[in-house]
């Protein structure tokens, strides 16, 4: 029996243990040459990019493609050398989508060695205006999930003093955030050292796990040796602290008012993904084009990937060594708040491609539920980090009662799938309570737009 | 109810499942269920089995006839019930009782998780308010003893057993109610598998420790008499309210009821109205829910309560 049966905790579940991440944490990041790319007008969250090169066009490695279409889009560029084939439409579990299908060349130009991969440097070069402008060149995003431009969270005037690199890394299977601790801690180190000068915040923090008690001796070494100034913490591997709002809480104190963002409270947090971009960006001149990737689970070489954005998942699945079982389902992202991207028979010819916010890509055991009257146990209340009581909002909203859903603050959900992992009937609280909070959020938009 | 495979997460479940933590409860019992037996003699097994029979049979009826899924609930209910019944009460009464409890103390709510009250303790209440003679005189089979016919501790006052032999169950009660060690064991291992709010427990045995001292009798004696220990480990922390602080108001509250009625009333024991006066009162204890939500100024300006 695993250890997860036996803790429900006060705010929080734990899911996760060394059956999981145990499958590809030792596993060096492997690269790819994908033959194709398939890059998506989505690369996190509700972004959306415009396409600025024509089907036969020539593009170059590191060559800007496409630009925002919206608030939270960000500049995306060509992360291999070759041809625009074509644009094509695919359905993603968020819709259907256009992706941008370059046809890479044989020969791709080599990567080159700088020193910041081997030292530390301090961003002394820049002033502020000219890491955001990095930033926003550069197409970094928040690479955690969410995909929110970094030039425009790190703009926020406000009086920043706490920066935290998330490398919490909560969800179960997940290790590419662990990998690159390890095997590219300076960038991650010189890209918050200059994040740290973007936003004016007097701490940093890099937040870690006890699952990644090696990178953290690292992490530590290496500030020690050059008398840096950056806290690593390291808390009991508890799903979802990597949960921004949640981290926030653990390393501050404070609590993000509903409705407001970090900045709100002084604290910008960004994912070790996103501060090695910026340090890319920054000495190499290499904008956002590669991101690490766990595939794992059910596949037979369960492994981390460095990969350009937009190597087809096709390929990735095939780079592990193809699915062990085919009843399964393929998720995209973790498996706490990940997405079904297929079926396990639709493994050779899987939509999409890797994403600046794709982390995991994860084959799990395909099983019915069944869905039983609840208990009242009350182990959904204790789990849910927000301190919700899904059973209730559950029960209101399948009765219809929404103003009820509303002061039971449904508002706040944030879809963390603690309640529904937890839940011993089986109850699908988390979609009731992501459906309870969208419909009363219009409910109260539409109330104002009466008054 | 409905069959799914998930498309947005958690992908990810428990392996704990409702049926597993009813076996579990079962599986608490069962120390001082086989102790019952040996004490009280193999009627008692009988019983136990007509109770678990007939209200598993009842509660299927009632969830076909009102379209719900089959659970195993009844199972714990029935084994409950019969705990709460002395080793000769007759075969009929059980039966009655059963029905009541699965009808009148589970299914009219609808069914599992819908109930108000713990429908054991309202099997045992009915057989109390109808059958008042049945629960008063007791067989003691085991050790080799003849079955006799003696009184309860509560009936007889303290002094006439040790407390050991109370601790132990070597003293006259309900099938399932005399041996604290046993009932303790099966407690422990609920608590070990974090399916049970032991704090309420707590405060409950030690309301009606602290209020009988206060009257004059003695706290050891309370505690280790009657239906206390039964009723605080298995029945007030059956799934009947939600909500961590205000189980341990609902559990003081219990400890109350059950000592006045213990120290005023004319009945034999308090657990029963004790809890089920609790539990009727759930609705009052709302106040004492209020979880801190995150991001949201509280009200009450309570500070995070970890409720």
């Amino acid at each position: 029996m695993k250890r997860s049966d036996f803790r429900i905790r006060d705010r929080g579940i734990f899911p996760s243990g060394e059956w999981d991440k145990g499958l590809a944490n030792d596993r060096p990041f492997e690269s790819i040459a994908p033959q194709t790319v398939l890059l998506s007008e989505c690369q996190g969250g509700g972004s959306r990019i415009r396409f600025l090169c024509e089907p036969g066009q020539r593009v170059a490695r590191g060559e800007k493609i496409a630009e925002p279409a919206n608030f939270t889009g960000v500049d995306l560029h060509a992360p291999v050398s070759g041809v625009v084939k074509e644009f094509i439409k695919q359905k993603m579990p968020n819709g259907e989508l256009t992706y941008c299908v370059i046809e890479a060349d044989e020969t791709q130009p080599a990567t080159a060695d700088f020193p910041y991969m081997h030292e530390i440097v301090q961003p002394e070069a820049f002033d502020r205006a000219q890491l955001l402008a990095a930033m926003k060149d550069g197409g970094v995003c928040g690479m955690g999930g969410a995909g929110f431009p970094a030039h425009i969270k790190y703009a926020a005037e406000v009086d920043f003093d706490t920066i935290i690199v998330n490398a919490m890394e909560c969800e179960p299977y997940l290790c590419c955030d662990h990998r690159m601790l390890i095997e590219h801690p300076y960038e991650v180190l010189n890209g918050l050292l200059a994040m740290r000068k973007a936003c004016g915040a007097d701490r940093m923090v890099i937040s870690t796990e006890e699952n990644k008690e090696n990178a953290a001796e690292l992490l530590r070494k290496i500030i020690a040796e050059n008398g840096l100034e950056i806290e690593v913490a390291v808390r009991e591997d508890k799903y979802p602290q990597g949960s921004e709002k949640q981290l926030i809480k653990q390393v501050t104190g404070r609590e993000i008012p509903s409705g407001k963002l970090p900045a709100d409270v002084n604290v910008v947090v960004s994912n070790v993904h996103t501060a090695r971009a910026l340090a890319d960006m920054l000495y190499a001149g290499e904008p956002s084009m590669t991101r690490g990737i766990t595939v794992t689970g059910l596949v037979n070489r369960p492994g981390n990937y460095l990969v350009p954005i937009g190597t087809p998942f096709t390929d990735l699945i095939a780079a592990a060594g193809g699915l062990k079982e085919e009843d399964v389902r393929i998720v995209l992202g973790g498996p706490m708040t990940g997405s079904l991207l297929a079926m396990g028979d639709e493994a050779d010819r899987l939509p999409g491609g890797v994403t600046k916010t794709s982390g995991g890509l994860i084959a799990i055991k395909d099983r019915g539920l069944r869905e039983s009257p609840c208990i009242r146990c009350g182990s959904c209340a204790s789990a849910c980090p927000m301190g919700l009581t899904p059973y209730k909002i559950n029960a209101a909203y399948l009765h219809g009662d929404l103003p009820l859903c509303e002061q039971l603050l449904a508002t706040e959900c944030i879809a963390c799938g603690s309640c529904s992992f937890i839940c011993p009937a089986r109850r699908e609280l988390t979609q009731t309570s992501i459906r309870a909070r969208d419909e009363v959020r219009a409910m109260i938009r539409e109330r104002s737009a009466k008054k | 109810m409905k069959e799914f495979s998930p498309r947005i997460g958690p992908f990810l479940r428990t392996s704990n499942t409702s049926a597993r933590i009813m076996l579990d409860v079962v599986i608490a019992l069962v120390p001082a269920m086989i102790f019952g037996v040996w004490w009280n003699g193999p009627r008692a097994l009988l019983e136990i089995l007509v109770a678990c029979a007939v209200c598993q049979a009842c509660d299927m009826v009632c969830d076909k006839i009102s379209g719900r899924d089959f659970t195993h609930g009844a199972l714990v209910t029935g084994v409950l019930l019969a705990f709460n019944m002395t080793g000769t009460t007759p075969i009929w009464v059980i039966i009655l009782a059963s029905v009541f409890a699965i009808v009148v103390g589970k299914q009219v709510f609808g069914g599992l998780g819908s109930n108000i009250v713990n429908p054991a303790l309202m099997g045992r209440c009915f057989v109390m308010l109808v059958y008042p003679t049945v629960l008063n005189s007791f067989t003691v089979a085991g050790g080799g003893v003849d079955s006799v016919t003696s009184a309860t501790v509560l009936g007889t006052g303290a002094g006439s057993y040790s407390y050991l032999q109370m601790f132990l169950g070597t003293i006259p009660g309900t099938i399932g109610e005399t041996s604290k060690l046993l009932l303790l064991i099966g407690f422990l291992y609920l608590v070990f598998r974090r399916e049970v709010n032991w704090l309420a427990s707590l405060v409950y045995v030690a309301t009606v420790a602290g209020v009988s001292a206060m009257f004059g009798f003695d706290p050891l004696t309370s505690l280790l008499s009657g239906g206390l220990v039964l009723g605080a480990c298995f029945m007030l922390t059956d799934y009947v309210s939600v909500g961590i602080r205000g189980q341990l108001f609902t559990a003081f509250f219990a400890g109350l009821v059950t000592t006045f009625i213990r120290v005023h009333s004319s009945l034999p024991e308090g657990v029963c109205f004790g809890i089920l006066t609790a539990n009727c009162l759930m609705g009052l204890f709302v106040f004492a829910q209020g979880k801190h939500v995150y991001g949201i100024k509280d009200e009450i300006g309570k500070e995070d309560g970890h409720a």
